[in-house]
């Protein structure tokens, strides 16, 4: 057991180095496998091809590792905290939030006149998604500080995700054409409108959302059990919820944020992650969940490019059978 | 051991116990009877600090639960309740592994010592055949054992079971009392739990602890049988 999972971790990570350096050669100006290692082992190669590769097709490779990994860590403890296999780190509203951010930045501000006002200009679309998502995730924390049923929280979150997502589309019926194809764009993501200086703001992020979700991995398996059993074992509910929500919007939000709402990847990976190393021991899932999600997000970032299609189509178009194939083959997975 | 020191329980605003008083001592073992809503639930969801009572004091080991930290609790009182855990890829050798979370790092890594507890608690429900098998794969029966061996390795004076024979076949409500038992008179364990099924209860039990009409009355077992208590509160007859 012990060996066939240090097989499968190589294997993945190996996937990962090989994936990556396939989607530094992916792109509209082709690139061989050689030049790319060249161009970032600092070799000899056309001074283009260095700038192409370092300048633009790393920094988005590079957020398709994390992404690929926040998001599935996001809703590998989504799952398990709602002990529900369709969870996934959209469910507690945190797309919603964020979409009602954007919606508001790109066609609210200008239906109030307010889009050259300099703090809209200074916000930009991450930083008003970035407030949209946490400010949803506090208002479902506020609610639910009280709440023991973490049932009655799921339908808090999708009730709430629902009225701020009408409230979206009111304004989408109001904007004018160019603010809403600039927001639909928005809602079908893309990993390429990242600068090397947004990336210094998603890494720290990302990185403590990811620390703040590895202290909540024994809490997680203690939740396999249910939040009654799981106190009984001395566990502080409560407090873990708040981690792994803090947790989500960190990781969940700060993607959305900045590369628009992704979908699929938390929901399904979290499941390959169990079929493969067929574990339900988050000290097993959530390593594996952060390398099968980024190779799920560079695999889908490679046919994106190939076919220069948004991301989120891709990203829905793989994960979708890999639901259907959970729902239809695996109804006992939560009892 | 559990005290309860003049606990009154109320369910929303109906009051379910008023004034009760009675003592579980370990190597006891207490069955827990009553009509349904009667507060059998509510009650055991005190013991284990999950509630608190209305008034009164709970005390787990001559310790007031209020003064207790949840951790505390978890190394003085074990559950076992009717919730199924039947989840897929979790393998009854890991969900007993759980149960010695209140003893683990912040990590949940386990120590040599820690796997022979587990090994030890899937032994002593007669479960240490399935310790590779998954959850979803067992049936009710074994899933129950598997539950108790998980609450064994928690390693607590006291264990509190809530309907822990409810869903079971007839043979499996005998086996799982005669469990308890031994886990009362061979390993000193304070058990208490409830349940509907008097004939395999009294078979095993030291004591019979009724709720009815807002009254918490314990009595032996042997008193059981031929009283007539209980045989007043259920209207039928016991067999001998």
């Amino acid at each position: 057991m012990k060996s066939r999972n240090a097989i499968l971790f190589t294997t993945l990570s190996a996937a990962v180095l090989v994936l990556f350096a396939a989607d530094l050669a992916t792109g509209p100006v082709s690139i061989s496998l050689r030049d790319v290692m060249a161009a970032l082992t600092g070799g000899e190669c056309d001074a283009n091809v260095r700038r192409i590769v370092l300048d633009i097709r790393l920094t988005k490779a590079v957020m398709s590792l994390l992404a690929g990994a926040a998001l599935s860590v996001s809703g590998l403890q989504m799952q398990t905290m709602f002990r529900n296999p369709l969870a996934g780190p959209y469910v507690l509203g945190v797309s919603a939030g964020a979409s009602f951010g954007v919606a508001l930045f790109l066609l609210g501000a200008p239906l109030m006149g307010l889009a050259s006002h300099p703090a809209m200009q200074t916000l930009g679309t991450a930083g008003a998604a970035w407030i949209g998502a946490a400010a949803v995730l506090l208002l479902i924390m506020a609610l639910g500080r009280r709440i023991k049923d973490i049932m009655v929280i799921l339908i808090l979150g999708m009730m709430l995700s629902s009225a701020v997502s009408a409230a979206v589309e009111i304004m989408q019926y109001l904007s004018n054409e160019t603010a809403l194809k600039t927001f639909v764009i928005w809602t079908m993501g893309s990993l390429g409108n990242v600068t090397t200086e947004e990336l210094a703001m998603v890494i720290p992020a990302i990185t403590l959302g990811m620390a703040l979700s590895i202290s909540a991995i024994k809490p997680m398996n203690m939740l396999l059990l249910g939040e009654s059993y799981a106190r009984t074992m001395g566990l502080n509910v409560v407090r873990t919820r708040r981690t792994v929500f803090l947790s989500t919007t960190l990781l969940a939000g700060t993607v959305t944020a900045f590369c628009g709402p992704i979908g699929f990847v938390g929901l399904a990976v979290p499941h390959l992650a169990r079929m493969a190393f067929s574990s339900a021991d988050h000290r097993t899932l959530l390593p594996a969940s952060v390398l099968v999600g980024m190779v799920m997000l560079l695999l889908c970032d490679i046919i994106a490019k190939s076919l220069t299609l948004p991301i989120n189509t891709i990203t829905a178009l793989m994960g979708i059978p890999v639901v259907v194939y959970i729902v239809i083959g695996n109804r006992n997975l939560f009892q | 051991m559990i005290t309860l020191r003049d606990i009154s329980l109320s369910y929303g605003d109906r009051t379910l116990v008023a004034h009760a008083s009675a003592e579980f001592a370990d190597g006891e073992m207490t069955a827990l009877v009553g009509r349904n809503g009667a507060g059998k639930s509510t009650l055991l969801r005190a013991v284990i600090s999950a509630s608190r009572p209305q008034a009164g004091e709970i005390l787990i080991d001559g310790t007031d639960t209020r003064s207790l930290r949840p951790e505390q609790v978890s190394r003085m009182v074990s559950f076992v309740g009717t919730e199924k855990v039947r989840i897929a890829n979790l393998r009854c050798r890991d969900l007993v592994a759980i149960g010695r979370s209140p003893y683990t790092n912040w990590l949940g890594r386990m120590q040599e010592v820690d796997r022979e507890i587990v090994a030890n608690a899937m032994a002593a429900v007669g479960m240490e055949a399935f310790a590779g098998r998954e959850m979803n794969t067992l049936s009710d029966g074994e899933c129950q054992r598997v539950m108790i061996a998980r609450a064994l390795a928690q390693q607590t004076p006291t264990i509190v079971l809530d309907e822990p024979t409810a869903f079971l076949d007839i043979p499996n409500r005998f086996e799982i009392c005669r469990l308890l038992g031994r886990l009362a008179h061979s390993e000193g364990k304070c058990i208490l739990f409830s349940t509907h099924d008097l004939d395999a209860a009294l078979e095993y039990c030291d004591s019979v602890a009724v709720i009815d009409g807002g009254s918490l009355v314990k009595i032996s077992a042997a008193e059981a049988k031929t009283g007539g208590t209980l045989q007043r509160i259920f209207g039928m007859a016991l067999r001998q």
